[in-house]
C-alpha cells in the first residue's frame, strides 16, 4: 500500500484556515465601524477634536453623549420615538395576528388574492405614501402629530407583520389546536390556552422587528412632522448645521437599539426572513 | 474498476468521544460486491462517505486502485455513489440528471447522449428523459439515481441504503434488478445497509459492522451460519424478565456464563437496540443502553439493565471474545474462511440450565470438528461469576469446558444435546431461564445454519409462556 | 365540539379545511384590509393627483419643473448607477458570506450574529457611521496619517467618484445583512445531499455553485433581489448623511421638494418617479428570472 498522501490534506486545512481568515476580515468590516462610532460617542470632545483620532478608548467622556442629548429636541425626539414606535407595534399587532391566524388557519375566498395584496405592498416605496399622506393629513389636522407618524409605521409594518405571524402561524401544528377543541375549549380560549404560547416566540421577534423598524425610519418621520419629530427625524433635520461630535453621538444613539434587538432575535433572523419567502 | 484497500481508518466526529470508525481495515476485490451491514450508528456510512471524500478520516489511509485518496477532495476520486435520498436535482430534467457526472467530466456531447440512453433504458426510464423529477414517483426518482451512477462508469460504485426508501414491494423488486445491473457491470461495489436480508442476497461478501469496527467479515452463507456477533435473539433462547426483576436482570442469561463470559451480555451496545426490540417484544426500551464501558472479563459486574420483556441473550462482546480465544472477525479479508473467525459466538443456548455436561448447546453452527478454539477459554473465572448470577443455573459449571470442547470436537458430548432437552423444562421453570435450547440442537446440530430460528422458535415460547411474561413469541426469527 | 373531528378521516388532508367557515377568515383580516386600503390605496391615489393636478385642473408643471431642475438628472444618474453596482456587488457579497457560513467555521453563530447586526441599523445611523470612518477628520484618514499617508478627502464635494464610493460602501455596509438573513434561509432549505452528490459526480467546487446552489437558490434570490432593489430606489438618509446634498438622490430630492422647497406636487411627481422605476424593476426581475425556469 502507497503512503498517505498528504498533499491534498494539507490544502484543505490550508483551506480551513482560509476560511476562518475571510470570516474574520468580514467580521472586521462590519463590527469595526461600530465600535468606531461607539467610541466616538463616549469620547471626549477634545479627543474629537483632535487630529489624528486615536483608535483605542484613551479619553472616555459622557460629554459628547451628553451635549447631544442636551441639544434642543432631542429628548422630546427621544420620547417621540418611544412613542410611535410602542404604539405602532401594538396596533400592529392588534390588526395583524388576527388577519394572520385567518391567513394561516382559515379558508376563504380571496386568500390568494390577499396574499399577493400583501406581497405588494410591502415592496411598494414609501416615498410614494408619505408624501401624500402628509397633504392629507395637513387637511385633517393630523400633520405634525404622532398619531400620523404611528398610522403610517403601522401601514407599513403590517404585510411583514402578518406574513411572519401567519408562517409562525402555520408551524403551529393544528392537529393540537383541535384537541384543545376536542377537550372543550371554545375557539377563543383554544387560541389562548394552545396556539399562543407556541406562536409566542415567534409573534415576539416580529413585534420587536416593527419596534425596530418603526425606529429607524427615517424618511416618513421626516416628512410628517415639523416640530413633535421623533429621533431619526430630528438627527437628520439638524445634519446640516450640527457638529461633528452631535452627529457621532445621534449615530450612536440610533445604533444602540439595534444592537440590542439582534442580540435578542438572533434565532428568530433566519426563521422570519426565511418565513416571508413565499 | 479498481479495488479498494482500506487501512485502520479512523474517525471521530467532533464532540463525540466515541469513534465513528475505530481502526476499520478492508480489502474489497476488483469487481466485488461487498455489502457494510449493521445497525445504526455502526459506522458503515462514515466508512462509505470517507472513501467517497464526503467526509475525512483522522487517521488511516484509503487507496482506490493503487492510488492513495485518502485526503483527496470527492470530486477527484472518480467515483459513483447512490445516495439514500437519492439526491436527484430538482432543477434539471432527468436526462441531465443522468448525464451530469459525464457533462462534468466534459465529456464529449454525442458520446454523453448514448451513454444516457443506455441507461436509460436498462432502468426503464425511456419515457422520462425529459421529465423534471418532481413528476416521478419515488421509485423512479430512485432509478434515475442509479442510472447516474451506472452511466459515469466509474472506478467504484458506492451505494448507501439506496432501497432503504422504498416501499417493502419495490425494495424487493429493485434488490434483483439491482443485483443483475451490478453484475453485468462488474464494478467494484460497495453497498451500505442494515436490512440483513438485502446483505445476504446482494453481496459477494458480507462486512458486519457494529460500533465502529468490522465484526465479522465473509461470504453471506458464513455471516448467515456462523454470525459473530450479531443479535441473534431468534437463535437463542430467550429469557424472559419479570418486571419485580432487579437490576442483572441478564444474569439469567446463562448461556453467556457458560463461556465464562461476563460482560458480554451486560454491555448494552453489543446489542442493536432495535433488534431487541423486534426480536423481543420490549415495550419499552427500558433496557439501559448507556453502558457503554466494557465489562471486566473477571467478574461479572451485573448490569443495570433493566427490562419488562424478554431479552434474548446476546453474543459476548468482543473483549470476550477474545478471552475465549476466537478471534474477532474485523477487517480480515480472508475470503474463504472468515467464517472461522467469530464463530465462537456460540451462542450457547442456555443449556447451562441443563445439568447436562456437553450440552452443546448451539453449536451447529460451528460445527468444525477439531476448533478447539475454547479451549483458551479461561472457564473458571467465569463460572464463579455466576453464581450470583444464575440462580437456576445449578448443574451448568462443570459443563462448560465440555461445552466448548464440544462444540468443535467431540462431537460425542454433542450427542448430549439430545438429552438436553428434557432436562431443561424443569429446573428451569421458575426463572427466566432459556428455554432450552438443548431442544432446538438435536434438530439443529446437523444443520449449521438454518438453526437459528428453529432452535427458538420452539422451546422458548414455552418457557415464556411458562414464565408468564410471555408476551409473543419469540421473534427470533432469523432477519 | 367533537364533531370536526370526527370529520377528519373523510377530509381532504390539509390545512385548509379544518373546521373554519369562510365569514370569519374574513373578519379576522377585514381589519387590515381596510386599514391598508385606507393608508395605501388613498395615498397613492392623492400622490398621482397632486403631481398632476394643478389649480386649473390637469396640468403638467410640477412635472416640467422637476425635469428642468438642475439636480434632478444628475439625481436619476446616481440612484440608477448606485442600483447598477451596488445590487450585484451586493448579492456576491451576501452569498459569499452565506456560503463561508454553510462551510461551518468554527464561531460560525459568533459570525452571523455580527454579520447580522446592520439589518437593524437605520439607514441614517449607517450614513453617520461612516461619516465617522471618512470624514476629512475621521478614523480612516487617522488610520492614513498614523501609517504615514496623506490624508484623503473623501468626502470632497466635488470629487464625484469618491462621494458615490462613500455612499456605496455605507450601503454595502448597511444593507447586505438582509440579504445574507435571505440567503442563509434560503441555503437552509438545501440539503447538503445535492452538493454532495455533486461533488462524487466530478464537481468543483465553483461547478457545485453554478450548477447545483444557485439554481435552487432561486426562489430566495428572486425575492431578495426585488425587495433590496426597491429599498435601494428609496437610498435616501445614507447620502444626506454622508455626502449633505452634494450627491443628489432620487427621494433625497423628494424630500428637498416637499420640506425645503415647500414644493408638493414636484415632490408628488418625483415620488411618481420612483414608483414607476421601481416597478418596471420588479417587472424585468420577474421576467428573467422566470424565463429560465421554462427552460
Amino acid at each position: 500500500m502507497t503512503a498517505p498522501d498528504r498533499a491534498p490534506l494539507r490544502r484543505h486545512r490550508r483551506n480551513r484556515v482560509l476560511l476562518q481568515v475571510a470570516c474574520v476580515a468580514v467580521t472586521a468590516f462590519m463590527a469595526v465601524p461600530l465600535y468606531l462610532i461607539t467610541l466616538a460617542a463616549v469620547s471626549s470632545r477634545a479627543s474629537l477634536n483632535a487630529f489624528p483620532l486615536s483608535f483605542l478608548p484613551t479619553d472616555l467622556s459622557l460629554e459628547t453623549l451628553g451635549a447631544f442629548l442636551s441639544s434642543t429636541g432631542v429628548v422630546p425626539s427621544f420620547g417621540n420615538s418611544l412613542i410611535v414606535g410602542l404604539w405602532t407595534l401594538v396596533l400592529s399587532l392588534l390588526i395583524g395576528v388576527p388577519a394572520a391566524y385567518g391567513l394561516a388557519r382559515t379558508p376563504f375566498a380571496g386568500k390568494e388574492p390577499y396574499q399577493l395584496f400583501l406581497l405588494f405592498t410591502r415592496a411598494l416605496p414609501i416615498v410614494v405614501l408619505s408624501v401624500p399622506l402628509a397633504q392629507l393629513f395637513l387637511t385633517t389636522g393630523l400633520y405634525d402629530t404622532t398619531y400620523a407618524v404611528i398610522l403610517l409605521h403601522t401601514a407599513l409594518s403590517l404585510p411583514t407583520t402578518i406574513l411572519i405571524c401567519a408562517s409562525v402561524f402555520l408551524a403551529v401544528p393544528v392537529d393540537v389546536e383541535e384537541a384543545a377543541r376536542v377537550f372543550g375549549c371554545t375557539p377563543a380560549q383554544a387560541f389562548r390556552q394552545v396556539v399562543a404560547p407556541m406562536a409566542l416566540p415567534g409573534i415576539a421577534a416580529a413585534a420587536i422587528f416593527t419596534f425596530v423598524q418603526s425606529w429607524n425610519e427615517v424618511l416618513a418621520a421626516s416628512i410628517l412632522t415639523l416640530n413633535r419629530r421623533t429621533l431619526p427625524a430630528q438627527v437628520l433635520s439638524s445634519l446640516g448645521d450640527s457638529p461633528l461630535a452631535y452627529r457621532f453621538a445621534g449615530g450612536f444613539a440610533l445604533v444602540l437599539p439595534a444592537l440590542l434587538f439582534i442580540a435578542l432575535m438572533r434565532r428568530y433572523l433566519t426563521n422570519m426572513w426565511g418565513s416571508t419567502i413565499r | 474498476m479498481s479495488d479498494v484497500l482500506i487501512s485502520n481508518l479512523v474517525k471521530t466526529y467532533p464532540g463525540n468521544t466515541e469513534r465513528a470508525t475505530d481502526d476499520i481495515s478492508l480489502e474489497i476485490a476488483d469487481g466485488e460486491f461487498m455489502v457494510l451491514l449493521g445497525p445504526s450508528g455502526c459506522g458503515k456510512t462514515t466508512l462509505l462517505r470517507m472513501i467517497a471524500g464526503l467526509e475525512l478520516p483522522d487517521d488511516g489511509s484509503i487507496s482506490i486502485g493503487s492510488r492513495d485518496v485518502t485526503y483527496l477532495p470527492a470530486h477527484k476520486r472518480g467515483l459513483s455513489m447512490v445516495f439514500q435520498s437519492y439526491a436527484v436535482f430538482p432543477h434539471r430534467s432527468v436526462r441531465d440528471n443522468i448525464a451530469f457526472g459525464l457533462t462534468m467530466a466534459k465529456k464529449d456531447q454525442a458520446e454523453v447522449e448514448r451513454k444516457v440512453e443506455w441507461a436509460a433504458e436498462l432502468l426503464q426510464l425511456g419515457r422520462y428523459l425529459d421529465r423534471k423529477p418532481a413528476q416521478l414517483s419515488g421509485g423512479q426518482r430512485q432509478r434515475v439515481a442509479v442510472a447516474r451512477a451506472i452511466v459515469m462508469d466509474a472506478d467504484v460504485l458506492l451505494m448507501d441504503e439506496p432501497l432503504s426508501n422504498l416501499d417493502a414491494l419495490l425494495r424487493l423488486e429493485f434488490r434483483t434488478e439491482l443485483k443483475k445491473i451490478v453484475q453485468d457491470l462488474g464494478t467494484t461495489t460497495i453497498y451500505v445497509t442494515h436490512d440483513q436480508g438485502e446483505a445476504l442476497s446482494l453481496g459477494d461478501r458480507v462486512a458486519v459492522m457494529r460500533a465502529g469496527r468490522i465484526v465479522q467479515l465473509g461470504d453471506p452463507i458464513e455471516v448467515y451460519d456462523t454470525p459473530t456477533d450479531r443479535f441473534v435473539g431468534t437463535r437463542v433462547n430467550t429469557v424472559r424478565i419479570a418486571p419485580d426483576q432487579s437490576p442483572t436482570i441478564f444474569r439469567q442469561t446463562t448461556p453467556v456464563t457458560q463461556f465464562g463470559v461476563t460482560g458480554g451480555i451486560v454491555r448494552n451496545d453489543a446489542l442493536p437496540i432495535n433488534r431487541i426490540q423486534s426480536r423481543t417484544r420490549i415495550e419499552r426500551r427500558n433496557i439501559d443502553s448507556s453502558r457503554t464501558t466494557p465489562r471486566p472479563i473477571t467478574g461479572w459486574t451485573g448490569g443495570t439493565a433493566r427490562s419488562t420483556g424478554q431479552v434474548s441473550v446476546i453474543a459476548p462482546a468482543p473483549e470476550v471474545r477474545q478471552a475465549i480465544g476466537s478471534r474477532p472477525g474485523r477487517g480480515r479479508s480472508s475470503r474463504g474462511n472468515a467464517g472461522n473467525q467469530g464463530t465462537e459466538i456460540r451462542r450457547q443456548p442456555p443449556a447451562q440450565a441443563q445439568p447436562n455436561p456437553g450440552a452443546p448447546v448451539y453449536e451447529d453452527r460451528n460445527r468444525n470438528p477439531g476448533r478447539g478454539r475454547h479451549e483458551a477459554q479461561p472457564q473458571p473465572a467465569p463460572r464463579v461469576e455466576r453464581q450470583p448470577v444464575v440462580a437456576p443455573v445449578q448443574p451448568q459449571p462443570q459443563s462448560n469446558p465440555n461445552e466448548y470442547r464440544g462444540r468443535g470436537r467431540g462431537r460425542g458430548e454433542g450427542q448430549q444435546t439430545q438429552q438436553a432437552p428434557p432436562q431443561a423444562p424443569p429446573p428451569q421453570v421458575q426463572r427466566q431461564q432459556p428455554p432450552p435450547q438443548a431442544q432446538p440442537n438435536p434438530g439443529n446440530v446437523e444443520k449449521p445454519g438454518k438453526g437459528h430460528g428453529q432452535e427458538n422458535r420452539g422451546k422458548p415460547s414455552k418457557e415464556q409462556r411458562g414464565q408468564g411474561k410471555a408476551k409473543g413469541k419469540d421473534k427470533d426469527k432469523p432477519e | 365540539m367533537a364533531a370536526p373531528t370526527l370529520d377528519r378521516d373523510t377530509e381532504a388532508p390539509s390545512r385548509a379545511r379544518r373546521t373554519r367557515k369562510g365569514p370569519s377568515g374574513l373578519l379576522l383580516i377585514a381589519p387590515s384590509l381596510v386599514f391598508m386600503a385606507l393608508l395605501f390605496g388613498w395615498p397613492m391615489v392623492q400622490g398621482v393627483l397632486l403631481a398632476f393636478r394643478g389649480d386649473q385642473g390637469f396640468t403638467l408643471e410640477f412635472v416640467q419643473r422637476m425635469v428642468t431642475d438642475a439636480n434632478f438628472w444628475p439625481a436619476v444618474r446616481n440612484t440608477l448607477l448606485l442600483i447598477v453596482v451596488l445590487i450585484p456587488v451586493q448579492f456576491a457579497f451576501a452569498i459569499a458570506m452565506a456560503l463561508l457560513l454553510r462551510a461551518k467555521p468554527r464561531l460560525a453563530n459568533v459570525y452571523f450574529f455580527v454579520w447580522a447586526i446592520p439589518l437593524a441599523v437605520s439607514d441614517l445611523a449607517a450614513g453617520l457611521v461612516w461619516l465617522a470612518v471618512l470624514t476629512d477628520r475621521g478614523y480612516l484618514n487617522s488610520l492614513l496619517v498614523g501609517v504615514g499617508l496623506p490624508p484623503v478627502a473623501w468626502l470632497a464635494f466635488d470629487n464625484w467618484t469618491s462621494l458615490f464610493l462613500a455612499v456605496l460602501i455605507a450601503e454595502l455596509w448597511r444593507a447586505t445583512s438582509l440579504v445574507l438573513v435571505i440567503v442563509v434561509a434560503g441555503l437552509q432549505g438545501i440539503p447538503r445531499d445535492y452538493e454532495e452528490a455533486a461533488a462524487v459526480f466530478g464537481a468543483s467546487p465553483w461547478r457545485r455553485l453554478w450548477t447545483v446552489i444557485l439554481p435552487l437558490l432561486r426562489p430566495s434570490l428572486q425575492v431578495a433581489l426585488i425587495l433590496r432593489t426597491i429599498l435601494a430606489f428609496q437610498t435616501f438618509a445614507v447620502a444626506r448623511a454622508l455626502t449633505g446634498e452634494n450627491f443628489p438622490v432620487l427621494v433625497g430630492e423628494t424630500y428637498r421638494w416637499y420640506v425645503t422647497l415647500q414644493d408638493p406636487g414636484v415632490a408628488a411627481a418625483l415620488a411618481l418617479v420612483v414608483l414607476v422605476l421601481s416597478m418596471v424593476t420588479s417587472v424585468i426581475y420577474l421576467r428573467t428570472l422566470r424565463s429560465e425556469d421554462a427552460r
